[in-house]
């Protein structure tokens, strides 16, 4: 009971994300991906993708805020965290960076800036909801296991 | 997964435990994407970088079946990395990436990929990848059996198509429909004119196997009406072949064209490094002429490949490689392949040898920067006009003019100022895919065109490419090459002329020219890093065009050799790879298609390119390459003709594709503007570089 309770709280909240259009449909792919045998595979993915995510955003900052800008680099990282985050399924986080990405080819430093802080707001609400259900994940295998044992 | 597959596959089990490698540099998307695989039940082994990749595949060409890898990745192009591979390995790749603009799918399959996915994937889609591995092993023994017309039973798979983007994201749907007519169809083939096909773009028609005469007879046909005004019906009539349809002329036409851009892009970097090396060019650009078929193609990539392509080469074999090479090294390489290319002419198996340059030379462009859309384009179309015959002498010519780029100095003249004489440099810049694809891979184009780039950079203010005069492309490269190089490549280029003329000379130029160049693959790597590298390249080219010079006799370009030398390495490294890159990008028309597939027609020639290539290249750079060519005989050619800037004529018959990376092109394009070549455009080529 527990179990399917949480796994309908999941449900639900993965839903509400959709909604928001935080997450796509890629997100259910990468849950299909789990198995009995990895059941920690989206948590693996999710705590990949947010290291990952948390070290490129950094860099690329460091990238924008320097003396003179990389905009080669930050090309390249923000179209690196696009695919990153386009395959967990964070669509709009995604789309930031592309757009982010376009104004760094441009050599726009303006368009970076605001593209990046459109970035890093879209990067925290998919954090925090990938947060919440790598938590829920986390519970529904504690019980899982609890439950085997 | 494949449940029908399995039960209609004889084979055991395929597609379970289909050995794939899986190459992204993104570790989420490389996590997710073997998870994936390993749930189509196939056999993954995954890397984040494509050099590790690379080894991986050159360690042991049977461990894999298939190879995924992403577009963009740090170390490597994807594009380089999937000439490469096609080229040595000649297994089907498939690109990934999150990107699915028409131009970069374009890109991929004019590189050869045999499928482009858009990231994320999904599991659908990879459950159809199989069928790729199928469809090349089925085709290659096909096109081995068919060298002339013959009419295979297409199953109207993606191969076929102009290599449009389109085809292929349609694949995957059609893929579900066809998986089962597919494996049917593989299966009995054929000789039956096909079963239906679900397949609405393929209906089944006959395939034809365009080979070297045949390529010969419509290259001929579109001299004679000039490129703009050929139009399938008039080149059929000239043509005069039974069996032979408008479709297939207008298709062929189609993919021919798409060659001749990126061989002008390719053109241009090389008509840099030719103008460089002093003059190949003229030889590249006949060569491209001559062929018309595509041979070119592995000039490109492998430089070297061209070089040695041609002199040993059959015509036919010769080309084919070349034209993968071409492809791949025209970019980086533009003198290896290509030069190697002229040499051959002079055989007389170079003829086709140059049309593998024009072939390849288009794959340069995709690197984009390598060739810059050089004139490269117009000089393929020049040397298209021109008789084959004589273009392959010249190519040969111009092939030491690529090779030598550095040797260019000789040449300002040749400039290619088709279009891209401001490429030169440019080409060096843009082609990062020489650089970068020739040392770390084979697969992108782009390490060609890295290589090609830089060294067109530099060759171009360097060696001013040594083109010689061969054709007026040498020139042309030379001028191109203008920023510097010049005077080296002129001076080479006519030596290389007469040189070619005298394959023999040439080919020892190219010998040590490719010894230098092909010795040291690794330098093509460094040269990668255009910025850093063009030095480098510019050395190796210098070096080669150095050799070339000095065997062709006077390569001008000793003073530029001096900085070749450390480079030559790299040099030939990269036209190897360029070569080979070339030479697996695209059979010429950009119908890119596997790698291996298209080439088919061309296929002997390819193949004879191609070995041509890993004859050089492998006789310098990298064994790998000549696993793929397996040519021997021919790489010592070639790579002597790489050389000697070779590379960069080699490229240039086939149009721009050289010139792009020498920038020597250019001139060597503008050399073949004066022909009634269409200039593909430099903007083409450009377009087509990038």
């Amino acid at each position: 009971m527990v179990g399917t309770d949480l796994r309908q709280q999941l449900n639900n909240y993965i839903q509400s994300m959709r909604d928001q259009g935080i997450l796509d449909n890629q997100f259910q792919s990468v849950q299909a991906l789990k198995t009995e045998e990895n059941p920690h595979f989206v948590l693996e993915t999710v705590t990949g993708f947010c290291n990952d995510a948390d070290n490129g955003i950094a860099q690329m900052t460091r990238y924008l805020e320097g003396p003179v800008v990389d905009f080669t680099n930050l090309t390249g990282l923000s179209h690196f965290l696009r695919g990153s985050s386009s395959s967990i399924g964070g669509i709009r986080m995604a789309l930031a960076c592309r757009d982010l990405r376009r104004a760094s080819e441009a050599n726009n430093k303006q368009g970076c800036i605001e593209g990046m802080a459109r970035l890093k707001h879209e990067y925290n609400s998919l954090k925090e909801g990938l947060n919440n259900i790598s938590q829920i994940e986390r519970q529904m295998i504690g019980n899982a296991q609890r439950g085997r044992q | 997964m494949t449940v029908e597959a399995e039960i209609d596959d004889p084979r055991d089990q395929f597609p379970i435990g289909m050995r794939v490698l899986a190459v992204d540099d993104d570790p989420t998307c490389l996590f997710l994407l073997e998870k994936l695989l390993r749930r189509c039940q196939y056999h993954v082994t995954t890397t984040n970088q494509a050099i590790k990749a690379l080894n991986l595949l050159r360690e042991n060409k049977d461990q894999f079946d298939l190879v995924i890898s992403d577009v963009q990745m740090p170390d490597m192009d994807g594009f380089k990395l999937l000439e490469l591979v096609g080229l040595e390995m000649d297994l089907p790749v498939i690109m990934l990436s999150i990107n699915g603009d028409t131009k970069l799918v374009m890109k991929g399959i004019t590189h050869g990929a045999c499928d482009y996915l858009l990231k994320p994937v999904r599991i659908e889609e990879l459950k159809n990848i199989w069928q790729h591995v199928i469809r090349r092993k089925k085709f290659d023994s096909k096109d081995r059996n068919n060298c002339g017309n013959q009419e295979k039973l297409h199953s109207g798979s993606v191969e076929g198509g102009p290599g449009s983007a389109g085809t292929l994201l349609d694949q995957n749907g059609k893929l579900n429909k066809k998986r089962k007519d597919q494996d049917e169809e593989e299966v009995e083939e054929h000789d039956e004119n096909g079963p239906d096909n679900d397949d609405p773009s393929n209906q089944k028609k006959p395939r034809v196997v365009w080979s070297v005469d045949l390529h010969r007879k419509f290259v001929a046909a579109v001299n004679q009406l000039g490129i703009d005004k050929a139009v399938p019906k008039k080149i059929l009539d000239l043509m005069n072949v039974e069996k032979l349809t408008r479709e297939n002329v207008a298709s062929h036409l189609q993919k021919y064209r798409l060659y001749l851009k990126r061989i002008s892009c390719v053109a241009n970097q090389q008509a840099n490094m030719v103008a460089a090396l002093g003059g190949t060019d003229a030889s590249f650009l006949q060569m491209s002429s001559l062929n018309g078929v595509g041979n070119f193609q592995t000039l490109n990539g492998s430089g070297q490949f061209h070089n040695t392509a041609f002199r040993s080469f059959p015509p036919s074999g010769m080309l084919g490689r070349l034209s993968t090479s071409a492809g791949l090294g025209i970019h980086s390489l533009p003198s290896s392949g290509m030069t190697q290319l002229g040499h051959s002419q002079n055989s007389g198996s170079s003829t086709i040898d140059q049309v593998n340059f024009q072939q390849v030379i288009i794959p340069g462009n995709h690197n984009g920067s390598v060739l810059q859309g050089m004139p490269m384009s117009l000089q393929l179309d020049q040397l298209q006009h021109n008789k084959s015959v004589t273009r392959v002498r010249e190519l040969s010519t111009a092939v030491d003019n690529t090779t030598v780029f550095p040797i260019s100095s000789g040449l300002p003249d040749a400039r290619m100022t088709i279009g891209s004489s401001s490429n030169p440099l440019l080409g060096v810049t843009n082609n990062t895919l020489m650089l970068e694809g020739a040392p770390q891979g084979a697969q992108t184009g782009k390490v060609f065109g890295n290589h090609s780039s830089v060294s067109f950079a530099s060759l171009n203010s360097e060696l001013s490419s040594p083109l010689p005069d061969h054709r007026r492309l040498n020139d042309n490269w030379s001028t191109a090459q203008s920023s510097g190089i010049q005077s080296n490549s002129f001076s080479s280029n006519d030596t290389f002329k007469q040189a070619t003329m005298q394959p023999s000379n040439l080919r020892d130029n190219m010998s040590t020219m490719a010894l230098q160049i092909g010795c040291d693959p690794c330098n093509v790597s460094s040269v990668s890093s255009i910025s850093t590298q063009s030095q480098d390249l510019r050395a190796d080219v210098q070096c080669r065009t150095n050799l070339i010079s000095s065997n062709a006799g006077q390569v001008s370009n000793n003073a530029p050799a001096q900085r070749w030398d450390d480079h030559d390495q790299d040099g030939s490294y990269h036209s190897n790879v360029m070569c080979s890159s070339i030479n697996s990008m695209i059979p010429v028309n950009g119908t890119v298609g596997p790698l291996g597939q298209h080439l088919e027609p061309k296929n002997t020639i390819f193949h004879t390119n191609m070995d041509f290539n890993s004859m050089e290249q492998s006789s310098f750079i990298d064994p790998s390459y000549m696993n793929h060519n397996e040519v021997n005989k021919s790489t010592m050619e070639t790579s002597l003709k790489l050389k000697q800037g070779l590379f960069m004529d080699q490229r240039k018959p086939q149009g721009s594709f050289i010139s792009g990376n020498f920038g020597s092109l250019e001139d060597i394009v503008s050399a073949m503007a004066k022909q009634p070549v269409s200039c593909l455009g430099h903007s083409q080529g450009n377009s087509l570089c990038n």
